[in-house]
């Protein structure tokens, strides 16, 4: 049962992802319920006034893109150099367009391409740009990934990343070699296992980008469902998560995990985040964003998450992509009592016991009334 | 939904309770903290004595001004009588300060619940198949947003490492407790009752879901419109007041390793 609702949810994962909410719905506020938040999903896009003319701009956009190209970029196979000049001059159209929904946004990509591959010659391929010029780079943590790293990487290389820093960590099997052959990345590799999420604080450490993008090697997502992870980074947002809540179910249906993510964000004063959380991949932060809270705590994420929340710093969970449906069941992290989960759960503890230091042991939920003193014999 | 709580009120006010006799010895203690009560005070009183053939009833009266003490001493309660409010479930702990049974009972005095339903929680305690006896009841779970209060509950219980419980807590009446439990916990902490759940838990008492007794009626009657519940961030306070509790005692993760983690590598 379970199995057949994950299939059905992972379809609806592949629906555009900004939709045009009717005005009663915007007057009520994000949908509560389960099937209100699907019917948002479902409903169809916006028709959005001069559409028609965005796509019109674009495409001229990349047939002077593509044009301008000259000299030894024009060899048969288009290579980094060409990308970056494609990529500027597609963030450069993107932040003198009007804002569009993503649908749009994906429509508009297509034609500024097909502009580029038409007036230079080149095949384009499959790139995806993206619409901001600060530098987006990426952090991969893996161990023993061999299956899904080639697909991981893949897609990241669909990107015009400025950096690409892949952590390999008890890896015994192919991990590295297919790391290596396939990029050009920095690659950190121990023999030893770091532990749970350490691989993405060093990652953090070494990265250099104005916005991080932070994946899992077992976690395959599309190029163009990074993109909004990105441009929100980029827009200013610290922090940009992973918006699974259309993929949880019902409360009492929950497992223990989620159960004290959407806790740890409801007191600390973000139930708007729902169970949204540093834990989940993908997400995106800003270079600033790591240094504030300290790139160490990345490696307990509900820490670096309250931490941030403490900072003041701008949390969004603005995009969403299904990694529930896909993510690899091992021994280690099914079941009631499993050890992973007993650790995410001890993580969130630590983060509550720094916001219980920072906050007082109630936080901002006081007991002015209670009279304590009534109750000592 | 009120309409029908009012209803079966006034059906029990329409047939006065006969008054009842407190053990002088008694077997089961059973704390009923009441301000403003006296509509449904004596009912109360009356299915609380029928828990057990060896029961005292105590009612903690505080804040207030409609004769509830009067009431509760006419049906023959024991009264404990306080002029100012006590705040949210001091009474309990005064209450169970002064209980002499082997098993307290809590409740309260705004629900009328049936002896029948009381009686499965006294008699889990005093079988010794639990130091305390919960309530299983949940409230609205079957939904994508659940109230913080219920929200809290299940995170205590996982944080404590007894996801097993749900949302089972002491902040739910009724429930029962053994007198060594309140011996364990210390009668203060029982006006804080996620914290006195905490202690029990980490002290490694029996806490057992036991019995369903549905209370949601009550609860919707404090939500009144879309205004923001002030007893909902009194107890979501104290359950974070439990967890500070916890972290004080295991460490800050609860007593859960991460040793597999190198965070030494990573400065």
């Amino acid at each position: 049962m379970r199995r057949r609702r994950t299939a059905r949810r992972r379809a609806a994962s592949r629906r555009p992802i900004r939709a045009r909410r009717s005005s009663r719905q915007k007057r009520a506020g994000p949908s509560r319920t389960l099937r209100g938040r699907r019917r948002l999903r479902r409903s169809a896009p916006a028709r959005e006034p001069n559409a028609a003319h965005q796509l019109q701009l674009a495409y001229a956009a990349g047939r002077q893109a593509g044009a301008a190209l000259t000299g030894d970029q024009l060899r048969h196979t288009p290579d980094e150099d060409v990308r970056q000049q494609l990529h500027a001059g597609w963030s450069a159209w993107y932040a003198s367009a009007r804002t569009m929904s993503w649908p749009l946004y994906r429509q508009a990509e297509a034609r500024y391409l097909a502009g580029c591959a038409e007036t230079s010659g080149l095949p384009i391929g499959d790139w995806v740009m993206l619409p901001t010029e600060q530098r987006v780079g990426a952090v991969v943590t893996v161990m023993n990934e061999q299956e899904t790293i080639g697909g991981v990487l893949a897609e990241l290389q669909r990107l015009p990343l400025t950096e690409l820093i892949v952590v390999i960590n008890g890896s015994r099997d192919a991990s590295y070699d297919i790391v290596r052959s396939q990029t050009d990345a920095t690659i950190v590799h121990t023999h030893a296992p770091l532990g749970h999420d350490v691989g993405r604080a060093l990652g953090a450490k070494l990265a250099r980008a104005d916005v991080v993008l932070f994946l899992d090697g077992d976690i395959p997502v599309k190029a163009e469902e990074l993109v909004p992870f990105a441009l929100t980074a980029a827009q200013g947002s610290d922090i940009v998560l992973n918006d699974i809540s259309p993929y949880v179910g019902r409360f009492e249906d929950r497992d223990a995990v989620t159960m004290v993510k959407e806790f740890v964000n409801r007191v600390m004063g973000r139930g708007d985040l729902g169970i949204n959380s540093l834990t989940a991949v993908p997400h995106a932060m800003r270079s600033e964003a790591i240094a504030r809270i300290g790139h160490p705590h990345l490696a307990v994420p509900p820490k670096a998450q309250v931490l941030a929340m403490l900072h003041g710093l701008v949390i969004r969970a603005a995009a969403s992509v299904d990694v529930i449906a896909g993510n690899r069941t091992r021994a280690m992290n099914t079941g009631q009592h499993n050890p992973v989960a007993e650790l995410i759960v001890g993580d969130h503890l630590e983060a509550l016991h720094e916001a219980l230091t920072a906050q007082g042991k109630r936080m901002a939920f006081p007991d002015p009334y209670r009279r304590r003193v009534m109750t000592m014999a | 939904m009120p309409k029908r709580r009012g209803a079966k009120l006034r059906k029990r006010a329409g047939k006065p309770s006969r008054p009842i006799r407190n053990a002088e010895f008694p077997e089961v203690s059973v704390i009923i903290p009441a301000m403003n009560e006296r509509r449904a005070i004596a009912a109360v009183i009356a299915e609380a004595a029928r828990v057990h053939p060896s029961t005292e009833v105590i009612v903690v009266a505080n804040g207030s001004t409609d004769g509830t003490a009067q009431a509760a001493r006419r049906m023959g309660a024991r009264v404990l009588s306080y002029d100012e409010a006590l705040g949210h479930d001091v009474g309990r702990s005064i209450g169970a300060r002064e209980a002499k049974g082997r098993v307290l009972l809590f409740t309260d005095a705004d629900i009328v619940i049936p002896a029948r339903d009381l009686q499965p929680l006294v008699h889990a305690v005093a079988s010794g198949g639990a130091d305390i006896a919960l309530n299983t009841y949940l409230g609205p779970v079957a939904k994508a947003q659940v109230h913080s209060v219920i929200l809290a509950k299940h995170a205590l219980n996982i944080f404590a490492g007894r996801a097993d419980l749900k949302g089972a807590s002491m902040t739910t009446i009724p429930h029962a407790i053994s007198r060594g439990a309140r011996d364990a916990i210390g009668c203060d902490h029982l006006a804080v009752p996620p914290l006195a759940q905490a202690i029990a838990l980490q002290q490694g008492l029996v806490v057992r879901g036991i019995h369903y007794v549905e209370v949601g009626r009550r609860n919707r009657r404090r939500r009144r419109g879309k205004t923001k519940d002030p007893l909902e961030r009194l107890i979501v306070g104290d359950h974070l007041e439990a967890l500070d509790w916890t972290i004080d005692r295991v460490g800050p993760r609860g007593g859960r390793a991460d040793a597999s983690r190198s965070r030494e590598l990573v400065r």
